[in-house]
């Protein structure tokens, strides 16, 4: 049978009573003597307790107690954190590409490598939503890659779709010394805007494939035609 | 409050603080593993003119395919040249067994070209990438990764 710590100490206080109350009242015991010294420490004892400066010895519980409930604390945890952050835990299972990213002065180096298979089909995007007046003007479609100019009368937009397999590992660096470097997100991938001289340079790994681009659109602008791009046929 | 309230809360707390952390590790792998900050006092060459350069190496046993790219601001560059060197190893040296050069009007260049390989051999790509602006220019280099085939 287990006790809870509050039912021991409820029956560990009543045993005490009943055991001070099978005690003699202390007027009774007149004709006992104690030694002084006996006497003095007693008196130190009752004005403590009566002081509340003695306090009752913690008992420790076990490495089972403590255990137990750090595990169930942590399930909790986990459960919290899957419930306020699913994209989270779904991120530590999307391990596509890895990527190493190298910042020094002048610019950002990216390496990206995939154990996707190589034999992947390569699917090119297409625009879902454009600026007013942008239209396509240059598309190169290749085996694994993409190049698509867009125009307008005063504006451009450039993009390169690139697929990233096991075969197939990308070297991208990109200018961002003195440049204005801001991270958007994507669901949950980002997508690294560069803006310098008056048009932005973009960079967006989405699943297997690279894209960056250029662009003196806004990058509100950038962003909606990013997030509109279609990935499937 | 409540002792053994206090305790479960502080409990809660502190196993929120360290699953808080594994997410954050969990996202990286996805986006990137290291990131390296190379000292400042590393002489390399300014991108100045050049904003952007890719090198891509599609490799199997047999043939090599170089995606690679340069590409200079747009409506500010006015001339563009790649230069991409295939390069198969030998003992702690790189010798070209291919190079292709490119030079555009404009703010770009690039080279998409195959080439047959040998299996059991080292490759990796060479990208110099130069970029005009009237009668200056400016010179980047970029390497891929090495690939065994």
């Amino acid at each position: 049978m287990k006790f809870t710590e509050e039912q021991l100490r409820l029956a560990a206080k009543r045993v005490d009573e009943r055991l001070l109350a099978g005690l003699p009242d202390e007027t009774e015991c007149t004709n006992y003597e104690f030694s002084d010294s006996f006497e003095q420490k007693m008196n130190t004892l009752i004005e403590q307790v009566k002081n509340n400066q003695i306090s009752p010895v913690k008992v420790a519980m076990g490495w089972q107690y403590y255990t137990r409930n750090g595990l169930v604390a942590i399930l909790l945890c986990f459960m919290l954190t899957c419930i306020t952050m699913p994209e989270a835990v779904l991120a530590g299972y999307q391990k596509l590409v890895e990527v190493i990213e190298t910042v020094v002065t002048e610019y950002t180096e990216y390496r990206y490598h995939s154990k996707e298979a190589a034999g992947a089909e390569f699917v090119p995007v297409t625009f879902g939503w454009l600026p007013e007046g942008m239209e396509e003007a240059e598309t190169r479609l290749r085996e694994t890659s993409l190049y698509v100019s867009c125009k307008s009368q005063n504006n451009y937009f450039k993009l390169t779709q690139r697929m990233i397999t096991e075969n197939k590992d990308i070297t991208y660096i990109v200018d961002t010394e003195d440049a204005e470097v801001e991270t958007r997100y994507i669901g949950t991938e980002s997508v690294e805007l560069i803006f310098e001289d008056g048009a932005y340079n973009f960079v967006w790994l989405h699943e297997t494939f690279h894209l960056k681009g250029q662009s003196n659109l806004s990058s509100d602008e950038i962003m909606e035609i990013l997030k509109n791009l279609k990935f499937t046929e | 409050m409540d002792k053994k309230f206090q305790k479960a809360v502080a409990t809660v707390c502190m196993g929120a603080a360290v699953l808080t952390l594994t997410p954050a590790v969990s996202m990286a792998e996805t986006a990137s593993l290291s990131v390296n900050h190379q000292q400042e006092n590393v002489i390399v060459p300014y991108m100045l003119y050049i904003d952007d350069i890719v090198c891509g190496l599609d490799i199997n046993e047999t043939n090599a395919t170089v995606d690679c790219s340069v590409w200079g601001q747009e409506g500010v560059a006015t001339k563009t040249k790649i230069i991409v060197e295939l390069q198969l190893k030998s003992g702690s040296s790189w010798l070209p067994v291919k190079i292709w050069t490119v030079t555009e009007n404009g703010s770009e260049a690039e080279v998409y070209d195959s080439y047959s390989v040998k299996s059991g051999n080292t490759y990796r790509v060479k990208t110099t990438g130069t970029v005009w602006v009237g009668s200056q220019s400016e010179t980047q280099y970029a390497y891929s990764a090495e690939k065994t085939v």
